[in-house]
């Protein structure tokens, strides 16, 4: 009878602490999923910043610009001496 | 009076059993003492005044008929208990569910990404990035005077007016002080350490623009709760924003979050990035030309559209003045107008060209017809048309490169109203263009009913019926497509999705003979040695139309002399079109107002840039070749 009523405690308390491993991992799986998909968000809006600054220092006027001002200064390199006055 | 009493003293006497039974019960009394009490009993007829009762009262009793009371009061009471419970678990279940899901579950919006835009060659044009926005709970401030001076100061803000908004709104838990922080400002937030419960910050979605004002019309803007204003932001809308998700929280009573609740929470749906037709380099050359054009003309307003007249794909639509969409709150009021799709004008000359097409298609002049232009001044009916040079007999190539009005309005005459009124519309005059752009307006095309003879010399001139620039470029655009119109349009594809469903109209106005006669007769002469002459460019086969449109008196009736719309469109190469340039000019100042000095020098420009820049588009070329 004892031995009936202890197997039974035992092997609820088996079942028991399984359960709880199990949701410990779902949990950790659960934690690990959330802070992926975080990662993910602060990724994608990094890409996003650095995109928007590559678009930004390559747009057109930006380069044309510098182009004109380059042009200019060598305009001004290679004109005589004289003339620069 | 007797039974009211009696009443009481049994129900008395029922309370002090019952109070008793339950005492006995519970507590150990010795054997004797524990089963004695009962309900006495009575014969009929018998008194049964209170004292009576009192006095039978402490009468013992059997234990059988005590347990047998117990039995039937626990059972009672069970039944009430499973009563009360069926009515709370079936009949208000529901409510009482829901009532401890709205305290329990709290919901947040998970903000989708829009979309962003791109140009056909892959330009960002417009992008969202987060950013940090800043809140402050005014009822849980003590000091509001210090809290505001500091915010203030950070944030470059008046201290006075926030520390009133406070004040204002101080039985409020929610209050916002700045949105779209800088990352400095965030930083400098941070360093003055207020308390989390008085400030907090809430990441928003911000639009920038990393081309600054280029096709800032094309664009639009979005406003400070990211709905889109003017432009693609604004028609596009539902493509660009997406659908917000929702995420749910389970809370505990202080508010903290135990649990994300996963199975029921709505992913968000970011929205579809879209490219556009735009160019932006051509478009930057045609910003540039029309920044030139400002400069030199003094004008209210100027615009710009270059169109593929063999797709009917709009490559660059500009207009001045602009705005940065990056700072709108810095635009000027005239700024906003987007005059190639909103501002309607009478075409002027820049209207023959349809007329005379059309005309030759159908056989109601002849190619080689000549038409006498009475030296300069002719009487129809009780009006007097005039040119602005005397000319005799002029063929009618020459009627388009002399851009004579009185041989438009013999023309005219050979026509009708009908016929006129319907090239009109088979032009497309009179209804919008249906470009994706919000705000287009129609145009205005009166009724055939209200035309009279005096339409019949105004029409083939271009007056008496107005025009956007859209609407006249789209119909250029179709003499030089072969006689085939195609609605212009500005969405080239939707990434993420399938491909695009092309809403674009395809009609045939007129045949590809008399469509090719035009172009490459009347308009090549127009450039070659009529009024479009500034618009020649060295190694380019360039065509077009002049047109001075004088615009209506502010003073009383009629025309102004002093003020006009001047246009010019062009294409090259003449033999076979790639590009279709319209420049149109409100108000220029200066004594040389005609379309031909003012608007023609321009789209030559934009048309050297946009071949060259057409030449080495390999989209171009793969058309080219399979056109070949």
């Amino acid at each position: 009878m004892f031995l009936r009523f202890a197997a039974a405690i035992g092997l609820m308390t088996a079942i028991g602490l399984m359960a709880i491993a199990i949701e410990k991992q779902n949990l950790s799986v659960k934690r690990a999923i959330s802070l992926q998909y975080y990662q993910m968000d602060v990724l994608r809006e990094q890409r996003c910043r650095l995109v928007y600054q590559t678009q930004q220092l390559a747009a057109p006027h930006r380069l044309f610009q510098e182009r004109e001002q380059t042009n200019s200064m060598l305009d001004n390199a290679t004109r005589p001496r004289n003339e620069r006055r | 009076m007797r039974k009211i009493r009696n009443f009481v003293a049994k129900a008395r006497y029922g309370v002090q059993r019952f109070l008793r039974l339950m005492l006995r019960r519970w507590v150990v009394v010795p054997e004797p003492e524990r089963t004695r009490w009962a309900f006495p009993k009575f014969q009929s007829g018998e008194e049964t005044s209170g004292a009576v009762w009192r006095q039978q009262a402490w009468r013992p009793v059997r234990s059988v008929q005590r347990e047998r009371l117990i039995h039937f009061v626990l059972g009672l009471s069970a039944v009430v208990i499973v009563a009360r419970l069926v009515h709370i678990q079936i009949f208000c279940g529901e409510e009482f569910s829901a009532r401890a899901l709205r305290q329990q579950v709290s919901e947040e919006p998970v903000l989708a990404r829009p979309g962003d835009l791109f140009d056909r060659h892959g330009r960002l044009l417009a992008t969202t990035i987060l950013v940090p926005s800043l809140f402050v709970c005014p009822a849980r401030i003590d000091n509001i005077p210090v809290v505001s001076q500091q915010l203030a100061t950070v944030l470059k803000l008046d201290a006075e007016t926030l520390q009133q908004r406070l004040e204002r709104n101080s039985g409020k838990q929610f209050l916002w002080v700045k949105r779209r922080l800088t990352d400095e400002e965030l930083v400098a937030v941070q360093k003055l350490h207020l308390p989390g419960k008085i400030v907090g910050f809430r990441r928003e979605f911000q639009r920038l623009y990393p081309q600054g004002s280029l096709a800032c019309h094309v664009l639009g803007i979005r406003n400070i709760d990211g709905i889109g204003q003017g432009g693609v932001e604004e028609s596009l809308q539902g493509i660009l924003n997406g659908r917000d998700g929702v995420r749910k929280f389970v809370r505990d009573a202080r508010g903290y979050v135990l649990n994300v609740l996963d199975e029921v929470t709505q992913p968000p749906v970011d929205g579809s990035s879209v490219v556009l037709t735009i160019d932006a380099l051509l478009q930057f050359h045609v910003e540039r030309q029309l920044d030139l054009l400002m400069q030199k003309h003094r004008a209210l307003g100027a615009c710009a559209i270059v169109i593929d007249p063999r797709r009917g794909e709009v490559l660059a639509l500009a207009n001045r003045p602009a705005f940065d969409p990056n700072q709108p709150e810095l635009a000027a009021a005239d700024a906003w107008k987007n005059m190639a799709i909103s501002s309607v004008f009478e075409p002027g000359s820049t209207f023959k060209p349809m007329v005379v097409a059309w005309a030759v298609d159908r056989g109601v002049i002849a190619r080689d017809a000549t038409y006498d232009c009475e030296q300069g001044a002719y009487r129809m009916g009780r009006r007097m048309l005039h040119d602005h040079h005397p000319y005799g007999e002029l063929s009618v190539t020459d009627v388009l490169v002399k851009s004579s009005n009185i041989g438009m309005a013999k023309i005219g005459e050979q026509l009708g109203n009908a016929k006129l009124f319907e090239l009109t519309t088979d032009f497309g005059f009179g209804r919008r263009t249906g470009i994706e752009l919000p705000g287009e307006l129609s145009g205005l095309l009166r009724p055939l009913e209200k035309w009279n003879s005096y339409s019949t010399g105004s029409i083939p001139m271009g007056q008496e019926l107005a025009a956007t620039p859209l609407q006249m470029i789209a119909a250029h655009a179709a003499l030089a497509n072969q006689g085939v119109r195609i609605s212009p349009h500005l969405v080239l594809s939707i990434r993420n999705e399938e491909p695009l469903a092309r809403k674009s109209v395809v009609t045939r106005i007129i045949g590809q003979e008399a469509a090719n006669w035009v172009m490459q007769g009347p308009l090549l002469e127009a450039v070659a040695r009529g009024t479009g002459q500034q618009a020649q460019q060295s190694g380019l086969e360039i065509f077009g139309k002049t047109g001075t449109a004088q615009k209506l008196s502010t003073e009383g009736s009629g025309y102004s002399a002093t003020r006009h719309f001047s246009s010019f469109i062009g294409g090259a190469n003449a033999s076979n079109p790639q590009l279709i340039v319209l420049v149109s000019v409100d108000e220029p100042q200066g004594a040389d107002q005609y379309g031909g000095s003012v608007a023609a020098p321009y789209v030559a420009a934009i048309l050297k840039q946009g071949m060259a820049i057409v030449g080495h588009d390999p989209e171009h070329a793969r058309a080219e070749r399979m056109r070949e």
